[in-house]
């Protein structure tokens, strides 16, 4: 039982603003990923819950308890780096029981914890390596068992995958989700990589620039982002952007192709649509625009097309693999009905 | 590369080799022999083999224990004296430097204007000075202590003189293990200071090594402040052996005490250096 709750955090590192005002509750048992650009502030906040780092404003308690002056080996925490940080100068079987041996458990009760944790990661012919007699794959599932021997209240990853090649990554993410369905620990997980958040979290925090930009579960921050920066950010191919005029419940994008919609704003607009929300239409009707393709990516399942409307406006429509178009024709599009997002040009705010 | 060249190569290469290990090994043979000659063994043009060229004599041994009086140098007690004094000295500087360059390596400091790189570039700076002109205020400093000529004022020199080279050595090999290693002791149960002593320095086994080994070598071998800081109740080797040198040189016992004085950093190098390698830390690092 954890509860994280996260008030008003505030870091600087000299004049950066690292962490500006964050306010974050992480339930027992949830699964939560802090997502966003490069020097967003992720690993800051996570170190900050780990205590390797302290915050100039604000306070971390967890299950009730005020953080401030209690060690990290104190917290109850467990955390996985991107770099693995395994100890060189001790094998795996070491690696695994330091944590246990450095807290005084007594000698069976660690080796039977190693060997239950080495035997759930496949990692059992390995307990006798060195780190760098391992692949990156192999010294990452050690490192997560690492985590998993001390048996914490939570659990803290910074990136735990981005070092590793596709192929890895997905698997490892598969396992590090079925993890926590069987343990439920309370996770924070850090990634820049939004496939891995959308697949992992239960929320999802998007940060930019040190501030939330918008805490929700996958769908919400998918289908509502609250502003243009996570809308752009959540999903791929990201999402098109147009700018537009509202005035009626009306909105006109690109001069003449209008959209109907419920909004009490009038004047300009950013209209937002999701590639898989712009639909092809053969010949002209009403309510739709028109793009030159530019660009076709089969993917598999579903194909890319990406187009040029108007003079040069880019957009990207991903359709199923089964329709097909050419190189260079001109398509018409139309924007699925209720799919349309509307954002304040000036503040990025969502509208609608 | 083919067959022949491979040979040829790796010829030159044990060539090059053999030409060095002649090269360094040569005097010591000398020594050795030289130390096993009597007068006329020494005097009488170049000879090399004992028994057949030169009768073998213990003299210049023997004369490494004798009393003064009865024309030996009594080695013994300078032998022990600089043993103490570089050990402790050696020792006392790698405890305080190691902690000292960690202190560097993983915490920020700051003084005004001046950080990290500026404090470290401090420590290194004392060895810029020549010795020549550290000696008189030693001098005068030990004296007003009343630690002149004293082991006690020896070993405060010394490790004056060691710590720069220390904290210069360590702090590069701290440098090179990511601070996660730190953060991850830290969070798995360790206090600070274990994290430290279980976790970052065994990884910097060979620096401290290479710190060890320069320790030892300076300050049992230094000449300049044995000879200006002690001088009566206290005596180190290195004066010790050059007082042999004064009027007639006896080349026997000249040749067998530097044999000897140069045996505990033969031993100690030959310990130390299975520790030397590296490689741990490969992987561990961002790749
Ligand atoms: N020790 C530090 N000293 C100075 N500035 C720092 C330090 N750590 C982080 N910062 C700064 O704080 C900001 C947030 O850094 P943080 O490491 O949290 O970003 P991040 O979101 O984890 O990025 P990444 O995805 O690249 O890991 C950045 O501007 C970074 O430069
Ligand atoms: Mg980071």
């Amino acid at each position: 039982m954890a509860e994280v709750r996260i008030e008003n955090i505030c870091k600087k590192f000299g004049s950066v603003l690292a962490l500006d005002d964050i306010n974050l509750t992480i339930h027992d048992n949830e699964f939560v990923v802090l997502v966003g650009p490069s020097g967003s502030g992720k690993s800051t906040l996570l170190r900050i819950i780990a205590g390797l780092e302290k915050q100039a404003a604000g306070s971390v308690t967890i299950d009730g308890k005020q953080m401030d002056g209690i060690a990290p080996k104190d917290r109850d925490v467990a955390m996985v780096f991107q770099s693995h940080a395994l100890y060189p100068h001790m094998n795996v079987y070491d690696n695994l029981a330091f944590n246990q041996r450095i807290r005084g458990v007594p000698r069976k009760q660690v080796d039977r914890k190693v060997r239950e944790v080495a035997e759930r990661l496949e990692i059992t012919e390995l307990m006798k390596r060195r780190p760098r007699q391992m692949s990156g794959g192999q010294r990452q599932r050690v490192a997560i068992g690492r985590a998993l021997v001390r048996d914490p209240q939570i659990f803290l990853f910074d990136e735990p995958l981005s070092n590793l090649d596709a192929e890895l990554r997905v698997r490892l993410r598969t396992e590090i989700k079925r993890l926590h369905q069987e343990l439920r620990r309370t996770s924070v997980y850090v990634t820049h990589d939004q496939v891995e958040a959308m697949t992992l979290a239960d929320r999802v925090v998007v940060l930019r620039d040190g501030r939330a930009e918008q805490i929700g579960d996958p769908d919400e921050l998918y289908q509502r982002p609250a502003n243009v920066f996570v809308a752009g950010f959540i999903g791929s191919p990201a999402m098109n952007l147009f700018p537009g005029q509202a005035s009626n419940n009306t909105v006109t994008i690109g001069g003449s192709e209008t959209i109907t919609l419920e909004t009490e704003r009038s004047g300009p607009v950013t209209v937002g649509i999701r590639p898989e929300d712009l639909l092809l239409e053969r010949g002209e009707a009403r309510g739709t625009f028109k793009a030159r393709v530019t660009l076709i990516e089969p993917m598999g399942a579903d194909t890319l097309i990406f187009c040029v409307a108007g003079d040069s406006q880019e957009l990207s429509i991903r359709v199923p693999r089964y329709v097909r178009v050419r190189d260079g024709e001109t398509v018409a599009l139309r924007p699925r009905e209720g799919a349309v997002h509307l954002f304040d040009p000036e503040s990025g705010r969502r509208l609608n | 590369m083919n067959g022949a060249m491979v040979n040829l190569y790796s010829g030159l290469k044990y060539g090059a080799l053999i030409l060095w290990s002649v090269f360094v090994i040569a005097p010591f043979l000398w020594a050795l022999s030289t130390s096993f000659k009597s007068d006329n063994g020494v005097t009488g043009g170049a000879t090399y083999i004992p028994f057949l060229e030169y009768e073998p004599s213990l003299e210049g041994w023997s004369a490494l224990f004798r009393d003064t009086s009865s024309g030996g140098i009594s080695m013994q007690g300078p032998y022990l004296s600089s043993l103490v004094v570089s050990l402790v000295s050696s020792g006392i500087a790698l405890f305080l430097g190691t902690l000292a360059a960690y202190g560097l390596s993983r915490f920020t400091f700051r003084a005004g204007p001046l950080g990290n790189n500026d404090i470290t570039f401090f420590f290194i700076s004392q060895r810029i000075m020549p010795p020549a002109i550290l000696a008189i205020p030693y001098f005068l400093l030990l004296r007003f202590t009343g630690l002149l000529d004293t082991h006690v004022g020896l070993i405060l020199v010394y490790v004056a003189m060691l710590l720069p080279i220390v904290v210069w050595v360590m702090v590069d090999f701290f440098n090179t293990v990511p601070i996660e290693l730190d953060e991850a002791a830290l969070i798995d149960g360790c206090n600070p200071i274990q994290a430290f002593y279980r976790i970052i320095l065994p990884n910097c086994a060979p620096g401290l090594v290479v710190a060890a080994l320069l320790c030892i070598i300076f300050s049992w071998s230094d000449f300049f402040f044995a000879m200006t800081l002690s001088f009566a109740k206290v005596q180190l080797l290195p004066p010790t052996i050059v007082i042999l040198n004064s009027n007639k040189v006896p080349w026997w016992s000249l040749s067998a005490s530097a044999l000897v004085s140069v045996l505990p950093l033969v031993i100690i190098a030959f310990v130390l250096e299975r520790y030397l390698a590296r490689g741990n830390l490969a992987g561990v690092i961002r790749e």
